[in-house]
């Protein structure tokens, strides 16, 4: 679905924690998982700057690897305040799906 | 009176190497990214993007610069790593930089220095 960058503002920086959570990844492939869950029109520079961010909160660690194609590439793990703040954009995200919801079926 | 000449001398040439250093690694990069950043250099230069102007410091641009190194080398073309809107990508790459409160102070400053030059010279 196209056009859903607005809406998805807020909602992005839990997904790509959501996703670092799960095992130690790269912009790239962040990038990949956002787009093959029907977010196309995420690039790596939306990423990337999410990335930045959550490492300068440090919410997130990073450890650079040597990869074969190009520059070592920087992998992001979770620790323990960004899983924190995971589980308060959760706890934010439900509260915030079921009222919506609510409206809809009033 | 001497020892802060001397650091003043030495900082500014440790600064420029940097920044040269730096800015060498865009020209590095395939055409359309070297595009990209030219463009993007002269927005931020321009005093439109978030912040208000050049930063002292290269964060903004030492991140920009691994972002597109790491795509070019994926094969990835410069469109495709900034998407539709590259103006709003620089803004929140700059936010994302830099401390929000550095930024806006200098965008401040921006503002009420070319208010107050008005008819002066232009110098972004």
């Amino acid at each position: 679905m196209d056009n859903l960058t607005e809406m998805l503002k807020g909602v992005l920086e839990g997904c790509v924690l959501e996703i670092i959570g799960r095992e130690q990844t790269y912009g790239y492939e962040i990038t990949r998982r956002l787009n093959a869950l029907g977010f196309s029109d995420v690039v790596e520079g939306t990423v990337y700057t999410i990335l930045i961010r959550l490492e300068k909160n440090k919410l997130v660690d990073s450890e650079k690897k040597p990869s074969e194609i190009g520059p070592p590439r920087k992998f992001y793990t979770l620790n323990k305040a960004g899983r924190k703040e995971l589980g308060i954009f959760w706890e934010k995200w439900e509260f915030v799906e079921s009222k919506i919801r609510q409206l809809r079926e009033a | 009176m001497f020892k802060s000449l001397i650091k003043t001398i030495t900082g500014d040439i440790g600064e420029k190497r940097e920044y040269r250093q730096t800015m060498n690694r865009f020209k590095a990069l395939p055409e359309d990214y070297r595009f990209a950043f030219r463009k993007i250099h002269r927005y931020i230069n321009s005093g439109a993007a978030a912040g208000g102007g050049v930063f002292t410091d290269l964060s903004v641009y030492k991140n920009l610069a691994d972002l597109f190194e790491e795509a070019a080398a994926n094969g990835q073309n410069a469109l495709d790593v900034l998407g539709k809107d590259s103006a709003k990508f620089t803004d929140d790459l700059i936010l994302a930089s830099v401390p929000e409160k550095e930024a806006k102070q200098r965008k401040i400053n921006a503002e009420i220095k070319n208010k107050l030059n008005k008819g002066g010279k232009n110098n972004a």
